[in-house]
C-alpha cells in the first residue's frame, strides 16, 4: 500500500484505539463475564464457567429482577410528561420579553446542578415527612401531610416528579432550539388565513418539530431506562424494592453482592432493551419522515 | 519516511527504555523506607485522630511510614472489592466480616503468624473469636464491638407510669401498647416501639435476628446447604415484628427510629453502641432522657448478635511482616494496665472494643449506665452469622424478606419460605453436591500473568507507558510532516 493510502488508516488509529479499548473490548469482556460465576475478587480466570445459568436464574428466579423491569417501566411513564411540559414550557420561553435571558436560565439551572445534591436536598427538605416544605404546605392547607420516599406506593411517584423537574428545563432547551428553526413566514401565513393560536401549534408548530419531539423521546427513554443516582440518593431502592430499578440492582448485584457474572447478565438484558427500543424509534422516524439520515 | 525520522524514532523508544529501567533500579527500589497503607473509614476528623495514635507506632519503628487509606463507611466493602481487582489494595485492611469467606477463598487476606493467634486466643471472647474465623482458622484481630441492646425513654416511660425496662419480648408488646400514642385519625403520634425500616432494613433484620437467637433458633444446618430461619422459631420472631406494626399497632415504619428517637416520638428500640453518636448530638440534653437495658429474652433465654469488625493484612502486601507487627502493635497495649492504642482510638470516637484487657483498662467507660448493658452482653453475644460463602447475597434476599413483611406485601411464614429456597439455591453454588468447583480457565492465565506482572512492575510501567506515548505522538507527527 502506498504512503498516501496508508496515512488516513494511521491517522485513525487513536480514535479506532480508543473505541476498540473503551467500548469493544469492555463490552466482549462484560458478555463474557454473564456466562460465568465471579465475585470479582479472584483473577478472572479463576471464575467458574456457568453457561447461561446467570441468564436463567435472572429471568426464572428472580423476582427482584422483573420488579426493577416493571418499575422501569413505570419511571418510562414520566416520558411523556416530560415532553408535553418541556413543550409547553418551550412554547413559554420563545417569547421576546425582558428577562426572558434569566427566565431560561433558571429552568437550565436543576439540569447543571449535581445530581446527588439535588437528591439530598429533596430527600430532606422537600419530602421528609416531619421537617419537609411539602408536609408543611399540606399542613398549612388543612390536608394530612404524606410520607412520600417513606411509602411504597408514593415513593416511586415522589422520585418521578424530582427527575422530571430535574431535566425539565433541558428538554424545554432542546425545544426552544426547534422551535427557533421555525421559520416565523409559516406563521405570518397562517395569520392571513384567519387560523387561531391553537391552529398555528396544531398545524404548523407540531408538524415542523416533529424531528425535535422524536429525538428528545429517544434520549428520555434511554435516561428513563438507566435511572441510578435518584433511587441511590434518596431510597436505596426502597422501600419493599419499590424504587429500584436496573441499573440500581446491578449495583447491588455486582458490589454488594460480588455476583459480577449475575450483575454482566443484567447489563446485556438492558443493553438488549435498549438496542430495541432505539431500533423501533428510529424506524418510527423513518416512517414519519422526520429522519434526518 | 524520511532515514533521519526513523533515526530519531529509534533514538527516542531506547532513550525511553533506558530511562525507565533506570529509574526502576536506580531510584525506586533503593528506598529503604517501607511504607504502609491503613485501610480507613469514617470522616476527616476520624482519620486525623488515627494518624495521631499511629505515629506511636512510626517513632518506634523509624524506617515504616503509615498512610490512611480513607474510605466512606458505606462504601468500604466496594472499595476492598474495587481495590483487589486493580491490585491497589492497602497492606492493612478493616472491615466487617460478613463476606470474610469470599476474602478467603479469594486468597486476599494472609493468614496471621503463631505470636497473633496465640494473643488473639488467650485475650478475646468466644463470640469474638468466632466472628473473625472462617474453616477453623483466625484471620485477624476482632476489634470493633458492637452488640444490640434495648434502647429507651427513661422520660417516656415515667409519662406512662413504667419503672423498669421491660425483660421479655412479651414485656416489650404490653409496654409498648401502653407507650403508644395516637392522635384524633388513629396514626401513630408516639411509638411504643421504633422500627428502622424506613432508615435502613438491615437494622430490623439484626431486631429479627435477636428474637430468632434468643427464642432458640439456629440459622444454619450443619452442612452449610440451607438456612433454618423459617423454622417455629423464625416464624415467632418474624410474627412479633409484624404483629407490632398491624396488630399491636405500635410502630409506624414511615417513621425512622433514628428520628423518631431525637424528637422523643419513641419509646424503645434495639440498636448498638454508636448509635449514640447519631443522637447526642441533635438532642442535646434531653440525650440524658435515654437509658439503656440488655436485650429481651425469650422463654427465659438471652442471646444478642454484634457486629463485630476484623483487622487482618493483605495477602498482595509486600511487607506483611512489618503490616503484622502494625496490626498486633495497634490491637496490644504498650504497657501493663492500659488500653490498647486502637482501643484508645476507640474510646474516643465512642466505640466499644472487644479484648478483655481494653474493657478491664477503662473501668468508667464500662461502668458509664449508658455502656453497661453493652459490656455486660459480651457473656452472650454470637456474630450476626457464620462466616458463609455467597452471605453478601443472602442478606440481599434477608433485607428484601423483612421489607415484604414489614410493608405488608407478605405473611411471615410465606416470606420466611420464599427466603429460604432463594437462599438455598444461592447456597448451593458453594456447598453441598452440586457445589462449584475451583476449576481455571487457561484462556486467561496468560491475561492475569500479564497483570500480575503489571501490578509488580507498576512503576517502571508507568515510566515507559509515558515515553510510548511520547514515541506515538513523535512518530505520527513525523510521519504526517513527511507525507506533506
Amino acid at each position: 500500500m502506498s504512503q498516501d493510502k496508508l496515512t488516513p488508516y494511521i491517522l485513525l488509529l487513536p480514535i479506532v484505539a480508543h473505541i476498540v479499548v473503551f467500548w469493544l473490548y469492555p463490552f466482549a469482556l462484560n458478555v463474557y463475564i454473564s456466562f460465568l460465576y465471579w465475585t470479582g475478587l479472584e483473577p478472572l480466570y479463576k471464575a467458574k464457567f456457568v453457561y447461561l445459568e446467570n441468564y436463567r436464574s435472572l429471568l426464572l428466579e428472580d423476582e427482584r429482577f422483573w420488579t426493577a423491569l416493571r418499575n422501569m417501566a413505570y419511571y418510562a411513564l414520566g416520558v411523556p410528561v416530560i415532553i408535553g411540559l418541556g413543550l409547553g414550557l418551550a412554547l413559554l420561553l420563545n417569547q421576546r420579553v425582558r428577562g426572558i435571558t434569566f427566565f431560561r436560565m433558571s429552568t437550565f439551572a436543576p439540569y447543571i446542578t449535581a445530581g446527588v445534591a439535588l437528591a439530598l436536598i429533596w430527600q430532606a427538605g422537600l419530602y421528609h415527612p416531619f421537617y419537609g416544605l411539602f408536609n408543611e404546605v399540606l399542613r398549612r392547607l388543612g390536608l394530612p401531610p404524606q410520607p412520600w420516599l417513606r411509602s411504597p406506593s408514593q415513593a416511586l411517584p415522589a422520585i418521578l416528579i424530582h427527575i422530571v423537574w430535574k431535566h425539565l428545563g433541558y428538554i424545554a432547551l432542546l425545544f426552544l432550539a426547534g422551535l427557533q428553526q421555525i421559520p416565523q413566514d409559516y406563521y405570518d401565513a397562517a395569520s392571513v388565513d384567519g387560523a387561531s393560536a391553537w391552529d398555528k401549534f396544531r398545524y404548523v408548530t407540531l408538524p415542523l418539530l416533529r424531528p425535535v419531539i422524536l429525538l428528545v423521546l429517544i434520549l428520555v427513554t434511554i435516561g428513563a431506562l438507566q435511572i441510578f443516582t435518584e433511587p441511590y440518593v434518596m431510597t436505596m431502592g426502597g422501600p419493599a424494592d419499590s424504587t429500584l430499578t436496573l441499573v440500581l440492582y446491578m449495583y447491588f448485584m455486582a458490589f454488594m453482592y460480588m455476583n459480577m457474572g449475575k450483575a454482566a447478565a443484567m447489563v446485556n438484558i438492558l443493553f438488549a432493551i435498549i438496542f430495541a427500543l432505539t431500533i423501533l424509534e428510529i424506524k418510527v422516524l423513518r416512517r414519519s419522515g422526520a429522519y434526518w439520515g | 519516511m524520511s532515514k533521519l525520522a526513523l533515526l530519531l524514532l529509534i533514538l527516542v523508544i531506547i532513550a525511553g527504555g533506558f530511562g525507565a529501567y533506570y529509574y526502576y533500579y536506580y531510584v525506586y527500589l533503593p528506598s529503604t523506607i517501607i511504607t504502609l497503607k491503613v485501610l480507613a473509614w469514617g470522616g476527616v476528623e476520624m482519620s486525623e485522630t488515627l494518624k495521631e495514635i499511629i505515629s506511636g507506632f512510626e517513632q518506634e519503628h523509624p524506617n515504616i511510614k503509615v498512610e490512611i487509606v480513607l474510605v466512606p463507611a458505606e462504601q468500604r466493602e466496594v472499595m476492598i472489592l474495587s481495590m483487589a481487582q486493580s491490585g491497589t489494595l492497602p497492606d492493612v485492611l478493616h472491615f466487617m466480616p460478613y463476606a470474610l469467606a469470599e476474602y478467603v477463598e479469594a486468597g486476599i487476606l494472609d493468614e496471621p503468624p503463631d505470636y497473633v493467634i496465640k494473643d488473639i486466643k488467650a485475650n478475646y471472647p468466644e463470640g469474638a473469636i468466632e466472628a473473625v474465623s472462617y474453616k477453623g482458622k483466625i484471620w485477624g484481630y476482632p476489634t470493633e464491638f458492637d452488640p444490640v441492646c434495648l434502647w429507651y425513654n427513661k422520660k417516656l416511660f415515667e409519662e406512662a407510669g413504667l419503672t423498669r425496662p421491660p425483660e421479655t419480648w412479651e414485656e416489650v408488646i404490653k409496654y409498648a401498647k401502653n407507650l403508644t400514642k395516637y392522635d384524633a385519625s388513629g396514626n401513630i403520634v408516639q411509638e411504643g416501639f421504633a422500627l428502622f425500616a424506613s432508615e435502613n432494613i438491615a437494622y430490623d433484620f439484626l431486631i429479627f435476628l435477636q428474637i430468632f437467637y434468643s427464642a432458640g433458633g439456629k440459622f444454619l444446618s450443619d452442612d452449610f446447604t440451607r438456612l433454618l430461619i423459617n423454622s417455629s422459631e423464625g416464624v415467632y420472631a418474624l410474627s412479633l415484628i409484624h404483629d407490632m406494626i398491624s396488630k399491636h399497632r405500635v410502630t409506624d415504619v414511615k417513621w425512622g427510629a433514628t428520628e423518631a428517637f431525637r424528637l422523643e416520638k419513641a419509646a424503645m428500640t434495639l440498636q448498638e453502641l454508636p448509635w449514640r453518636n447519631d443522637l447526642e448530638p441533635a438532642m442535646g440534653e434531653n440525650f440524658t432522657h435515654l437509658a439503656t437495658y440488655l436485650p429481651p429474652k425469650v422463654g427465659g433465654k438471652r442471646v444478642t448478635i454484634a457486629h463485630i469488625y476484623l483487622m487482618g493484612v493483605a495477602s498482595t502486601s509486600e511487607h506483611k511482616k512489618e503490616a503484622w507487627e502494625l496490626v498486633h502493635w495497634l490491637n496490644t497495649p504498650r504497657r501493663e494496665g492500659e488500653a490498647s492504642p486502637l482501643a484508645q482510638y476507640f474510646f474516643k470516637i465512642g466505640i466499644m472494643p472487644s479484648r478483655f484487657s481494653d474493657l478491664r483498662a477503662n473501668p468508667d467507660y464500662i461502668n458509664n449506665p449508658l455502656h453497661r448493658p453493652f459490656f455486660e452482653s459480651l457473656n452472650f453475644t454470637k456474630p450476626i452469622v457464620p462466616s458463609l460463602r455467597g452471605f453478601a447475597e443472602i442478606a440481599g434476599i434477608l433485607f428484601t424478606m423483612m421489607g415484604n413483611v414489614e410493608y405488608g406485601k407478605a405473611p411471615p411464614k410465606a416470606a420466611l419460605d420464599e427466603a429460604v429456597a432463594k437462599a438455598s439455591a444461592v447456597l448451593s453454588k458453594y456447598y453441598g453436591s452440586v457445589a462449584l468447583g475451583d476449576e481455571s480457565s487457561r484462556a486467561f492465565k496468560l491475561v492475569a500473568d500479564w497483570e500480575d506482572y503489571v501490578v509488580r512492575h507498576g512503576v517502571a510501567m508507568k515510566e515507559a507507558l509515558k515515553m510510548e506515548l511520547l514515541t506515538m505522538t513523535s512518530l505520527l507527527f513525523l510521519l504526517h510532516r513527511s507525507t506533506l
